[in-house]
């Protein structure tokens, strides 16, 4: 196959995805419109309080610190040559990537962020997102990256697998807050 | 001794002699910050400018993730041999970041402190970013870098932070005049 005929498939491709997109968009955008008319509260999307407003802003500023951090180590362990691996740069983007959801998740569960006011404590849209993420990182993991191995994909994996629990086990631990602090309120109202 | 024990040592050493520079800064910060509460002074930055620059810091943590994903899709392709360079990569970010982070500070008065009387007071950012822009230079001069973009970074980032300045200061030209005319 030619260049151009490349060219030609790609733009093609590119139309037919934005064919079935654009309309979906437009058709979303309206009833979002619609409904901030007629001052209805959207609640399929999670709405957030000012104070979580505040804290998912913190975290953000909190990961751009942790990212930061990152990079300078990287930049230490390169200079020191510490690795020899050929392919860091991608071990330190999907370990930056991943570094950057764990941090900002994590501060959000922990902060009562995550979940929006509206949700009443519904957990699925959380769960859907550490299964979709898991899913992604089990893919990478399998994927034919695996012929770069020289010790920097095992690193990658084993990184993404420690992070991947440490979430869970945060998600898991605010849930328990959560449900003992309900628990707590119910005991608290029966005694009234 | 080996090659391993010997990159501990450096990196430990390392750490060290950095702590030794930061901890008396940030000692010296967080006393001066504990003392101003105590007189009862204001902080320097108010509500509004905080929130700014909470703001700018969530942008520009999304423009670096950004930037790694378009980094590691590059790298990935291998169209060039210096997206495989580290410090290439952490300079740029770095550079793009600050960049992201500055220019929202100063479009959204959180840059310079409320107390800063100076009118051209964010003219600051071009200060911070000229010996930055040599540190950069001498680098890929060097040959420390694998290439020139870095210093093609800085250097888009000053424009930058020059059009963003002359567009903040013709935008409040507009706003007094408009004062005025009322």
């Amino acid at each position: 196959m030619s260049t151009s005929d490349k060219v030609l498939l790609t733009v093609l491709a590119v139309f037919a995805i934005l064919v079935w997109l654009v309309p979906l968009a437009a058709g979303i955008y309206m009833e979002k419109q619609e409904q901030a008319k007629r001052g209805e509260l959207d609640n399929s999307k999670a709405q957030y309080d000012e104070r979580q407003k505040l804290i998912r802003l913190e975290a953000s500023r909190h990961t751009l610190y942790v990212l930061g951090g990152y990079l300078l180590v990287w930049l230490v362990l390169e200079f020191v040559e510490v690795l020899h691996w050929e392919s860091r740069t991608l071990t330190l983007l999907i370990g930056g990537l991943t570094l950057a959801v764990v941090v900002w998740s994590g501060e959000c569960i922990l902060r009562g962020a995550m979940l929006g006011f509206n949700q009443g404590g519904n957990e699925r849209s959380q769960i859907i997102m550490y299964l979709a993420l898991g899913a992604c990182w089990v893919l990478l993991g399998g994927s034919d990256l695996e012929s770069q191995a020289d010790g920097a994909m095992t690193a990658t994996k084993l990184f993404l697998g420690f992070s991947y629990v440490i979430l869970g086990s945060l998600m898991l631990y605010a849930r328990h807050r959560r449900k003992l602090a309900e628990s707590r309120l119910d005991t608290e109202d029966g005694g009234e | 001794m080996s090659k391993e024990t010997a990159a501990f040592i450096t990196i430990l050493l390392f750490i060290f002699v950095l702590s030794a520079f930061i901890w008396p800064i940030a000692l010296g910060i967080h006393l001066e910050l504990e003392g101003q509460k105590k007189r009862g002074e204001p902080p320097a930055y108010d509500e509004r400018q905080k929130l700014a620059r909470l703001r700018a810091g969530s942008h520009a943590m999304y423009v670096l993730l950004f930037f790694l994903v378009l980094w590691a899709i590059i790298n990935q392709l291998g169209w060039f041999d210096w997206t495989k360079s580290v410090l290439d990569l952490v300079l740029c970010a770095m550079l793009l970041t600050w960049c992201a982070w500055a220019s929202d500070c100063i479009l959204h008065n959180g840059f310079s402190s409320w107390k800063d009387k100076r009118k051209d007071a964010d003219v600051m950012v071009i200060t911070f970013s000229l010996p930055m822009a040599e540190v950069v230079r001498s680098l890929c001069d060097s040959d420390i870098t694998a290439s020139w973009v870095p210093f093609i970074f800085v250097c888009v980032d000053m424009v930058i932070f020059g059009a963003v300045l002359l567009y903040k200061w013709r935008r409040e030209k507009h706003a007094e005049r408009e004062e005025e005319a009322l």
